[in-house]
């Protein structure tokens, strides 16, 4: 009798273990949606060389949001798209600050796509993985070119879009 | 949180009153040594509380179920549940509402040597589970990186019906007589799953049953506490009654 009900009761007891190891509602480690990435490269198509830009500030046109808290230098950017629209409209502005006024350039560019929502796992919920991707340049003070590199926008770490200047 | 703290509660107090009735019975037995043998055989039928009461408390969940068992030997019952289930999980990632029927089948293997006069019943048991359910995803959010874009809870596209899951189930719990023929019991169980097949492009995060599913394993846990009546339908007489009957000593441990 004794023995029994003790049985039970460390059954119990581990039991509660159990359910007290709750899961784990942290999404990390997962890729989720991924970033449109963007590289940075000589107008001289024939060098066939990055050109960092100076001072860059990328601006969602809709609410005129800066994403980057400060301008960067740099030769290759990861930028968020929409999830929720079949496109996003970016302002993308080089020597940020600058004494003097006329190097301060804007270009606009039109990233369209075609979404679709993919189930990840418990804790993430859905990711959005982008196709057909498109670009129409709406303005070219300092942006002379694109190239689109891979049209889809998935999980690899690799260049979506060349941008010469 | 809450919910989980309740429950706890519950279950506790139905272990407490349990522990007490056993105690009570021992003491009543040796004092009244009703010589009733353990020797009847027949279908005992209740309810699970713990459905019931979460379905009072929990306003993400409706359950019912149906519990009985039937003696076949001296220490083998036949035993199964039937129930009904649903169940919504809210979270900002994915909510659903899953529901749905299931049968759990199997049998019971008794552990405990009664005094004489007892009933009682610890047990181990081993199930097949069988549900076929609907599961409809509520809401959605798209997980990103970084918030440039606001979080935004989408609408959810389905409602898949015609789920359906296998699994085995082991368990083990007390069934105790409070009353004549009256039995309050809790069962602690460990499930298996075997086959399940999901939605297109999304996961079972319930299955009526089952339970909760997780990302890394086919296992889940659960338990119960339940009531049920006994019916006693006939008697079986052991052989070696006769000869025992006059070295029977009063307390006697039935073998």
């Amino acid at each position: 009798m004794r023995k029994g009900l003790k049985f039970i009761f460390t059954r119990v007891a581990l039991l509660l273990c159990f359910l007290g190891c709750e899961r784990d509602d942290l999404c990390v480690d997962t890729p989720v949606t991924p970033f449109l990435i963007i590289t940075f490269q000589n107008d001289d198509r024939s060098l066939d060389v990055k050109r960092p830009v100076v001072r860059l500030q990328v601006t969602l046109i809709e609410n005129n949001k800066p994403f980057f808290i400060e301008p960067v230098s740099t030769d290759s950017i990861r930028i968020p798209l929409n999830t929720l629209k079949d496109n996003t409209k970016f302002l993308f502005t080089r020597n940020v600050g600058d004494a003097n006024e006329a190097n301060i350039a804007s270009d606009i560019l039109d990233f369209t796509y075609t979404r679709k929502d993919i189930y990840v796992n418990r804790a993430c919920g859905f990711k959005t993985l982008f196709s057909d991707l498109k670009v129409n340049q709406e303005t070219k003070n300092w942006i002379q070119n694109f190239e689109i590199l891979n049209t889809n926008v998935n999980d690899e770490p690799n260049t979506h879009i060349q941008l010469f200047h | 949180m809450t919910n989980l703290i309740r429950t706890y509660n519950c279950f506790i107090s139905v272990f407490l009153l349990i522990c007490i009735s056993l105690q009570a019975q021992v003491q009543d037995t040796i004092v009244n040594s009703t010589k009733r043998r353990n020797d009847t055989y027949g279908l005992r039928v209740g309810l699970d509380l713990k459905k019931i009461t979460q379905t009072v408390f929990d306003d993400y969940y409706r359950g019912f179920e149906i519990v009985g068992d039937y003696r076949l030997t001296k220490k083998l019952y036949l035993a199964a549940e039937l129930g009904t289930e649903e169940k919504s999980i809210v979270d900002n990632s994915t909510s659903t509402t899953t529901s749905g029927g299931y049968l759990k089948a199997g049998v019971d293997i008794n552990v405990h040597k009664n005094l004489i006069g007892m009933r009682n019943l610890i047990f181990v048991g081993f199930r097949y589970g069988f549900t076929t359910f609907s599961q409809k995803l509520d809401r959605f959010s798209i997980a990103a990186e970084n918030s440039f874009f606001p979080s935004q809870q989408i609408p959810g596209s389905f409602d898949q019906k015609g789920l359906t899951a296998h699994w085995i189930e082991f368990l083990a719990g007390l069934k105790v007589e409070v009353l004549d023929n009256l039995f309050l019991g809790f069962s602690v169980s460990v499930q298996n799953k075997i086959i399940e097949n999901k939605p297109e492009g999304f996961d079972n995060l319930y299955i009526p049953g089952f339970g909760t599913t997780n990302d890394f394993s086919d296992f889940s846990a659960g338990f119960n506490y339940f009531i049920s009546y006994y019916i006693p339908l006939y008697k079986k007489k052991p052989k070696k009654a006769k000869e025992k009957k006059d070295s029977e000593p009063k307390i006697d441990l039935e073998k």
